[in-house]
């Protein structure tokens, strides 16, 4: 296994606001992240899935610090950068960038290419304007765009042009992480398979290692190594990509992936697995295990109770009362 | 076409459709051409492409909704037995809601923010129904049970803001078969949604069909959905139905490159390796190349697809695709 990169510890994020009438407010709090711990290791890809609203994107804001945890630590090479400031938290962002999901909205409209994949470096203020035009032409032929495009502006280039630029300007500083937060899902279907095939290039290229958000849960299963699964703010499994795809312990997990449609005709793999309802308000999650309402195997315990992390094979974690009940029996 | 085309006749037969678009500088988009494609009572054909292919210009040319600038050039579009490219105004406007229903991608944004869903659904009612009230209220709850939203009573005084995605999407469900139509056009439905909610939501639309026997027209990027769901697809390239088919065939033996490419490149790659892609991008709609529009991307070109268009040819008599070299593509 390859050295550890990025480590969380207890890391949470919660968002507090009143509620009511004015004299009569009750305090309210969204525990969007909720004490997670995860560990993202040099070079390898991790990915992390659940719906809408678990808190996927919270916590890429957290781990990019343009968010303050409410609790808990973010380590870099072991070194503590969750409270850094000045030097040190420059240090950290240009190792760990970020390229966000939709390439029309991510890059400013009144930029040239060149400006654009320049802005980090020129933030820095380390660069000379020749070393900076001459790193421009170099990430853009790493991207397989040519240098001839600096000077165009964004509207002249398409979907998954963009997305390269994008891409081209996280990696202008060298970064050692990347945190894509559903890189290709705003692309179309046969671009999206080159923006895909461009990334693993890189990383094999340049020894990166990724953050992946994804709902596409084909695609995380077979392009990441490590995959945690979240829901509403907690990490209900996780453990090696295979291992999660293929033999799901956690209801929740095995629900997701049987829900993930595949191109083979027919009825889902494993009909009984699928879930009804919808996920909870964060406002008001359910006691216990935040899952029971929509778990098929709920008991009393799991209405009372936050379920254990109950160990599995090759490292993996989950976190479910049914795993401790038939290991005793 | 999976029915027998010689006895029964198809809820929707298009034929020969083309739409252009007037673009600046006098450009003229091709934004479909001479499509032909008919969808059978109770079931569910989907139309699969990339963006810009025409498959929503296709939707709205069948609803008559075209932008201002596209205008339909030719063909025709037979809806129970009439052209509705021929009724008058009036005429499409009593037919939309009635006879065909819709579904947008995005629920939050075909809702109105300022009024109830009950409100919303009534209105629908209100418009094209002769109903007292009581009866629209009455069938208001009923089309929110049908489409499995737990306590409707409670739900019909509820705000858009106040529900989820999925339970939106089933609202405008609920809205499009108010009044029973015939056909529901579906696009792009579940593209917003999360992938649990997303599997509830086409098993409510293959429901519908089981149920009422609604034929569905479901537009999609995704193989996925149209694996589920669909008993037929076409695919489109550039504003052209490809290939054509019932989806058992079309998974099994696709017959047009550009479906194989498509299919293989909507998986995930495969311990390591690299995806399948399809190099460069679609052709300009302004400016097609003479002969076939997929030849500059095909890996299986020859000359003569560059001269020459091929025509969409009977490869059985239910599936059919638009390549000269369709008996050589391998699964």
């Amino acid at each position: 296994m390859s050295d550890l990169l990025l480590e969380t510890r207890n890391l949470s994020k919660h968002f507090f606001f009143r509620k009511g009438l004015p004299f009569a407010r009750s305090k309210s709090v969204i525990r969007s992240v909720d004490g997670i711990n995860l560990q993202v290791r040099a070079g390898q890809t991790f990915g992390l899935v659940g719906e809408s609203g678990c808190g996927k994107s919270t916590t890429a804001r957290l781990l990019l610090r343009l968010m303050e945890p409410t609790e808990g630590e973010i380590l870099f090479d072991g070194a503590p950068v969750h409270q850094a400031t000045g030097p040190a938290l420059n240090a950290y962002r240009s190792n760990i960038q970020t390229v966000f999901q939709d390439p029309y909205g991510s890059l400013n409209p009144r930029m040239k290419v060149r400006e654009i994949i320049a802005e980090p470096m020129i933030a820095t203020g380390r660069f000379s304007r020749t070393q900076i035009d001459h790193r421009v032409a170099e990430l853009l032929e790493l991207v397989n765009l040519s240098p001839r495009m600096a000077q165009q502006g964004p509207h002249e280039f398409s979907g998954g042009q963009r997305q390269r630029i994008a891409i081209a300007r996280a990696l202008a500083l060298n970064p050692r992480l990347l945190i894509l937060d559903e890189p290709v899902s705003a692309l179309d279907v046969s671009v999206r398979a080159q923006i895909l095939n461009l990334l693993a290039d890189l990383q094999d290229e340049l020894g990166l290692a990724y953050f992946m958000i994804s709902h596409h849960l084909e695609l995380v299963a077979s392009m990441c190594d490590w995959i945690a699964v979240m829901y509403l703010g907690r990490i209900v499994e996780q453990g090696p990509a295979r291992q999660i795809a293929d033999n799901p312990r956690h209801p929740y997990t095995k629900a997701l992936f049987a829900s993930a449609l595949t191109v083979n005709p027919g009825p889902l793999k494993t009909e009984q697995r699928k879930i009804e309802g919808e996920v909870p308000s964060p406002l008001n999650p359910p006691k216990g295990c935040h899952f029971h309402p929509r778990c098929p195997l709920a008991m009393d315990v799991c209405r009372q109770v936050a379920p254990p992390s109950v160990p599995g094979p090759d490292g993996s974690v989950a976190t479910c009362h049914a795993l401790t009940q038939s290991v005793a029996a | 076409m999976s029915f027998d085309q010689t006895t029964i006749e198809p809820l929707l037969a298009v034929s020969d459709l083309s739409v252009e678009i007037e673009g600046r500088e006098g450009r003229t988009v091709r934004a479909a051409r001479g499509l032909s494609f008919s969808v059978g009572k109770g079931r569910v054909m989907g139309v699969i492409g990339e963006s810009g292919s025409g498959k929503s210009m296709t939707a709205l040319s069948v609803m008559r909704l075209l932008p201002r600038a596209a205008k339909v050039t030719g063909g025709r579009v037979m809806f129970q037995g009439e052209d509705l490219l021929t009724k008058s105004p009036r005429a499409m406007r009593s037919l939309r809601g009635r006879a065909i229903g819709m579904i947008l991608q995005d629920p939050s944004v075909s809702l109105d923010p300022l009024y109830s869903v009950g409100d919303q659904i009534d209105e629908a009612l209100r418009m094209h129904a002769r109903m007292g009230k009581a009866e629209r209220h009455a069938r208001a709850v009923e089309l929110l049970t049908s489409v499995g939203i737990p306590s409707p009573e409670d739900r019909l005084d509820q705000y858009p803001h106040e529900m989820s995605g999925g339970m939106l999407q089933r609202v405008v469900a609920a809205i499009a078969i108010a009044l029973n139509p015939a056909l529901l056009i579906a696009d792009e439905p579940t593209t917003a949604l999360d992938p649990t909610i997303q599997v509830q939501v086409l098993d409510l639309l293959a429901g519908l069909r089981d149920r009422l026997g609604i034929s569905i027209l479901l537009i999609t990027h995704d193989f996925g959905v149209a694996a589920h769901i669909c008993d037929d697809i076409m695919v489109m390239y550039a504003g052209e139905v490809v290939e054509m088919g019932p989806v058992r065939q079309i998974f099994d033996r696709p017959a047009h490159p550009y479906t194989r490419a498509l299919m293989h490149s909507s998986g995930a790659p495969e311990g390591g390796n690299r995806l399948p892609t399809i190099d460069g991008s679609p052709p300009d709609l302004a400016d097609l190349p003479p002969g076939c529009a997929f030849a500059q991307r095909c890996p299986m070109v020859q000359p003569r697809c560059r001269a020459e268009a091929p025509p969409r040819r009977a490869l059985t008599p239910d599936h059919s695709a638009a390549c000269w070299r369709s008996e050589e593509i391998p699964a």
